[in-house]
């Protein structure tokens, strides 16, 4: 009986040794666990309400265990700087090799940026969009935030190991992100519950011809549609991505030719319009032209589902020449620093500003920040529910979901628009 | 602690489908310097705003489906606990809020068809031992399905917590003042503030 990509590496990370299958629940090692900011508060005060005044008192693994003071920084209130500080020491205490202080920008991309995403490791996260990893062919994957105080100091934890569902993305990339309208689509024709706790690998020729950036997008999405791990095989390009940050070796892993899917989906890209969701749910999803029109005065492109070098650059491209629509408030953040000099370098930042975009630095902070009740926006972020935009506040913000090229072309008319309209075509 | 062995009976609080931990655990009113009461406050408050200021300890939430999809917050299973919900019956889970709740001893409890079973305000019976979810103002009963053995005994240990007490004691770490690791079952104290 073959095996899928997640069936193998759990298989390998098994502590019985036995393989794993589908629906088995296991004890299993991690290659690796991420912890961000706030995060690494949660788990030192675990620790204290056992009796540990200091926090965690060992790691399995120092070069393990990535810690990133990530998000939101620099801090903007005492807690945040307290934590950040009571951090630096739990590093150097613990001997963590892999800390990254105060640092602007994404932990997920900052992974990427660092060579810590390696094809065929097994690394899980206190965060819900860690199996954006899967990427690069990183089976990876949140962990709820107490149980990684369990794992931070034993590098195990117990596992459902889950079916596969076979997306296969045919057709041809286009010469601007879209891989956000794919995932879009996906979730309006299956619902934020698509997965379900499951593994989706994603095959085809789409998948194979698109930009690590739109791979990130989609696995980073994944979470929107429930899924477990979100899974593209390791190509030429992928293994030239990982090069390009790390000498550390690793091993790709692909599923068998006979490993059996609980449900197999094909996606002929190449006939997709742009997708738009509507508030208040991922899956509230429709083709751009039952939106287009509405007008808007906030536009945001950025976060760890749209914050890579090409998402950025095609705002640039639409822009070059024009100006955001008066009264739109267009926020752009890279997703890191390695991508925010990716941009100064091949001047797509001078662009912006001189269009009026507010470009600011990386991290977190457009994809919850304040639109208030009745103030409509358009984003290339993660979610869209109630209160995502200023919590109980403002429960009735109503923010619509897209890519970065129909972002940037709503900013620039003031009202939802059809990308081709600026790009032509 | 979550006691699985025990009746669980209250009033039902029920809510729709895709109800993400933002609309649980979002920021918006601060109505206190104690976080506990700034997350009761604002839970559910955007779709619900009844709720924190009528819930009583022991109630029980039923919901649809992907309950607790969204970004993967403790506090999202804090604010339920901090209204004093003592579990929540609903048709399908996000696979990280149920893990969250595990860590964190909130019984959660996957069912199909339990939002067809009751209405907001009926009074719910969960029955772990024998397996069973029932409505005692109208009648009606579901099975309850079984937890894995390993999540069950997370579960009988009020969260997560003793589980790792008991593998640091069995390696030798134990904390300046020691322990009595029977007393690290249930529920923790808070941790003292910085």
């Amino acid at each position: 009986m073959g095996q899928t990509i997640a069936e193998k590496v759990m298989s390998r990370q098994n502590l019985s040794g036995l393989p794993a299958v589908a629906g088995d629940i296991i004890d299993a090692r991690v290659d690796a666990l991420m912890v961000h900011t706030f995060h690494w508060g949660v788990i030192r005060n675990a620790y204290k309400r056992i009796g540990f005044e200091d926090g965690v008192p060992k790691v399995w693994d120092p070069e393990r265990l990535y810690l990133m003071l990530d998000h939101q920084q620099p801090p903007t209130n005492h807690g945040a700087a307290d934590l950040n500080a009571k951090s630096r020491a739990d590093a150097a205490r613990l001997g963590l090799t892999r800390f990254y202080d105060s640092e602007m920008g994404i932990c997920h991309q900052m992974m990427a940026d660092y060579g810590l995403i390696r094809p065929g490791e097994f690394l899980v996260g206190t965060d819900s969009h860690t199996l954006m990893a899967g990427a690069l062919n990183c089976v990876a994957s949140g962990i709820a935030t107490d149980e990684a105080a369990y794992t931070a100091a034993f590098g195990e934890l117990f596992f459902s190991v889950p079916e596969t569902i076979k997306v296969t993305l045919n057709g041809k990339a286009r010469d601007y992100p879209f891989g956000k309208d794919i995932v879009l689509y996906l979730a309006g024709k299956y619902g934020n519950d698509f997965a379900a706790g499951k593994s989706i690998e994603f095959h085809g020729s789409m998948a194979a011809d698109m930009t690590i950036a739109d791979r990130m997008c989609i696995a980073d999405q994944g979470d929107e549609i429930g899924a477990k791990f979100a899974l593209f095989l390791a190509d030429d390009k992928t293994k030239e991505y990982v090069r390009a940050r790390t000498d550390a070796p690793f091993e790709p892993v692909a599923p068998d030719p006979d490993a059996s899917y609980v449900q197999e989906v094909v996606v002929d890209c190449d006939a997709l319009e742009f997708q738009v969701a509507k508030p208040y749910r991922f899956d509230n999803v429709g083709p751009l032209s039952d939106v287009a029109g509405t007008v808007i005065e906030e536009a945001r492109i950025g976060t760890c589902a749209n914050g890579r070098f090409e998402d950025i650059e095609i705002a640039a491209r639409m822009l070059k020449g024009r100006q955001v629509a008066p009264g739109v408030r267009f926020y752009v953040s890279p997703a890191s620093q390695a991508v925010y000099k990716q941009c100064v370098d091949a001047g797509v930042i001078s662009t912006l500003i001189e269009a009026g975009v507010q470009v600011m630095t990386p991290g977190c902070g457009i994809c919850g920040s304040i639109l208030l009740n009745n103030q409509v926006g358009i984003a290339a972020v993660p979610r869209n529910s109630h209160g995502r935009f200023g919590g109980s506040e403002s429960g009735d913000a109503q923010m619509y979901l897209a890519g970065p090229a129909t972002v940037a072309a709503s900013a620039i008319a003031g009202r939802i628009t059809d990308p081709r309209e600026v790009l032509g075509g | 602690m979550a006691d699985l062995q025990r009746l669980m009976q209250g009033r039902v609080w029920k809510f729709g489908d895709s109800i993400d931990t933002g609309q649980l655990a979002g920021d918006g009113v601060k109505v206190s310097d104690d976080p506990k009461e700034n997350l009761k406050a604002n839970c559910m408050r955007a779709t619900r705003p009844e709720f924190n200021e009528q819930v009583q300890e022991g109630d029980i939430i039923v919901a649809g489906t992907n309950f607790g999809l969204g970004s993967s917050r403790s506090i999202g299973v804090e604010a339920v606990m901090a209204c004093g919900i003592a579990a929540a019956v609903v048709e399908s889970a996000s696979r990280l809020y149920r893990r969250n709740c595990v860590a964190q001893g909130l019984p959660l409890f996957a069912v199909v068809g339990i939002t067809e079973l009751f209405d907001d305000g009926d009074q719910i019976e969960i029955d772990y031992t024998a397996g069973k979810v029932r409505n005692l103002t109208n009648g009606g009963e579901l099975d309850l399905p079984k937890y894995p053995s390993v999540v069950e005994q997370i579960y009988e240990a009020g969260g997560i917590y003793y589980t790792i007490a008991k593998r640091l004691d069995a390696e030798g770490i134990v904390p300046p003042g020691g322990w009595t690791l029977e007393n690290l079952k249930g529920k923790q104290p808070e941790a003292p503030k910085d």
